[in-house]
């Protein structure tokens, strides 16, 4: 009975002060920025720096079914593919003009990790596996298309472990894909763009589309997040949602896809979520955007995008410093309980192109993707 | 008149300086910038915030003076070097914190929480913690200010007998 008092006094004092400790942390952590009130709010007036580092990391939602990173539904050519991409991390920088605030993909790190599963029973294409950045990828950023570096496709058994460097193929600028130590081929970029639709060995066709799920990627993150930073200019306080007018087909001379009743010319929302309920925008806030059969007519492609469905832009995050420049922006952390990022909704993305009897119009691929990732810019 | 012992004086402080961090942030912060007004159903006060120069800085002063008060009111340090460890032991978390606060680390933090955040709250609150805090050299000034000010009261409520004595560096003391 002495024995277990002396214990219990013996504790209690350490035991207290875990918690007084606790305390402090906590609340020390929950004071957020110690530094004064320079956080501005969304769309605030700040500079740009004339580069900046990216990171892409898969997220998992705790409230969706879906497993981390974007699950991809592909059906082309008659064919369905289920597929998996998780960006592990996905790191690179940007160049941008401080000026004319235009920014352009200016590298992809060797930290970068992405992993891609083939997830239809069974397997249609070429199986799980990663890509890993080998040396970094050094883009020009007038073509957008690699001037340096190597990507490595890494799968156990099956492909093994394929290498392509960027190289110049008979003097025009185009990739070496090497696998297994063993010299493939030399491509230049369109024809490397063009492998998976020819009867290229697995390999072959398996690097064009490692390729193309890092562009994937990144044409992800330009249609979420980098097009959010300057559809907030708009007066989202008080107006909580603008609606912008698509191309229409009509005007292109051609009408909407069939069977899909596409509209003529279609919308998309993008809406303001008060996470604070504070009637300002600014970090910890959240975004969303409702595609309405919105087509973007390339007047130098045939074939066009067509999207439709939701995304969701979850815990904006926004940090300039004390001299106004801008040091962090994107979606990621947490607010009001809900993970950070950008989450697609069984959000549709097709490729449209005119038949060969416009003004009809046809699918050539139909992509419906679910799941998230966060996206984040900060000074390097 | 009834006179308060030095344990309610110092708990008394203590709650004091924590409710005036917690006024100033009331009202001179921009809600969405403290987790604690996500965390916590606080009130929003309508109308302009407070701007001024001290409003910025003087919580990381009150904090660092109330905690470093109330765990010395729990483990009752018997000598002023104990009081200086405890003084220290609270400046260096905090100032720990505020380094954490600055870009470059702030990123390094990123990559160590962000795989690991989505089902934990406090996690998420850490990493906003800090990646929307922004690192000022003043502050680190205040915790030192704050823990200067925190010794000065432990030692001052000690006895008669132990303030008269400088001598000793062991000097005992008594809260």
């Amino acid at each position: 009975m002495i024995m277990q008092k002396t214990t219990i006094q013996y504790l209690f004092k350490p035991i207290l002060f875990l918690a007084v400790a606790m305390a402090g942390i906590i609340s020390l952590i929950g004071s957020g920025g110690g530094g004064g009130d320079d956080v501005s709010g969304g769309g605030g007036t700040y500079s740009l720096l004339p580069a900046y580092a990216f990171r892409i990391s898969g997220v998992d939602e705790p409230l969706d079914a879906w497993p981390t990173g974007v699950s991809v539904t592909l059906d082309e050519g008659g064919s369905t593919h289920y597929l998996r991409i998780d960006p592990q991390s996905l790191e690179g920088s940007f160049s941008c003009d401080p000026v004319t605030e235009v920014c352009e993909l200016a590298s992809i790190d060797t930290t970068t990790h992405v992993y891609v599963y083939d997830e239809s029973t069974p397997e249609t294409l070429f199986g799980d596996f990663s890509i890993n950045i080998l040396t970094q990828l050094v883009f020009d950023t007038t073509t957008d298309a690699p001037l340096s570096g190597g990507i490595q496709l890494a799968q156990e058994g099956g492909l093994g472990f394929i290498t392509v460097d960027v190289t110049l193929c008979s003097g025009t600028p185009g990739v070496e894909i090497v696998d297994d130590g063993v010299l493939l081929g030399c491509y230049t970029w369109q024809q490397f763009d063009e492998l998976m639709d020819t009867s290229a060995v697995a390999a072959e066709q398996a690097s064009a589309m490692a390729y193309g799920v890092l562009e994937f990627l990144l044409e992800l993150a330009n249609i979420t997040a980098l097009n959010s930073f300057d559809l907030m200019e708009y007066d989202l306080e008080n107006l909580g949602n603008v609606t912008l007018s698509c191309d229409s087909f009509s005007s292109a001379g051609l009408s909407p896809p069939s069977p899909i009743a596409a509209w003529d010319q279609g919308e998309v929302i993008f809406h303001f979520i008060d996470e604070n309920a504070d009637l300002t925008m600014g970090p910890g806030d959240s975004f969303g955007y409702i595609f309405n059969f919105c087509w973007e007519n390339d007047p130098t492609d045939n074939i066009d995008d067509l999207f439709s469905g939701i995304i969701e832009l979850i815990s904006f995050t926004e940090n300039v410093n004390s001299s106004d420049l801008l040091v962090r922006i994107g979606y990621e952390g947490a607010t009001s309980g809900k993970t950070g990022g950008v989450f697609f909704d069984n959000f549709a993305w097709y490729e449209t192109e005119p038949d060969a009897t416009p003004p009809t119009t046809s699918f050539v691929s139909q992509m419906t993707l679910n799941g998230g990732m966060s996206v984040v810019f900060f000074a390097p | 008149m009834r006179r308060y012992g030095p344990q309610w004086q110092l708990l008394g402080r203590a709650l004091l300086a924590l409710l005036g961090g917690l006024l100033l942030y009331l009202l001179t912060r921009d809600p969405p910038t403290v987790s604690l007004f996500r965390l916590l159903p606080l009130p929003t006060l309508p109308g302009e915030h407070l701007h001024c120069w001290l409003c910025g800085v003087l919580p990381s002063l009150l904090h660092v003076y109330a905690f470093i008060l109330l765990s010395a009111l729990v483990l009752q340090p018997q000598t002023r070097k104990q009081v200086f460890v405890l003084c220290l032991f609270w400046s260096g978390i905090e100032t720990l914190f505020e380094l954490g606060q600055i870009d470059t680390v702030a990123v390094l933090l990123q990559h160590t929480f962000s795989p690991n955040i989505e089902h934990n709250a406090l996690l998420a609150v850490t990493q906003d913690y800090f990646l929307f805090g922004t690192f000022d050299p003043l502050d680190l000034l205040f915790v030192g200010l704050g823990a200067l000010a925190a010794y000065r009261s432990l030692t001052r409520m000690a006895t008669p007998e132990i303030q008269n004595d400088h001598a000793k560096d062991d000097n005992p003391i008594s809260i």
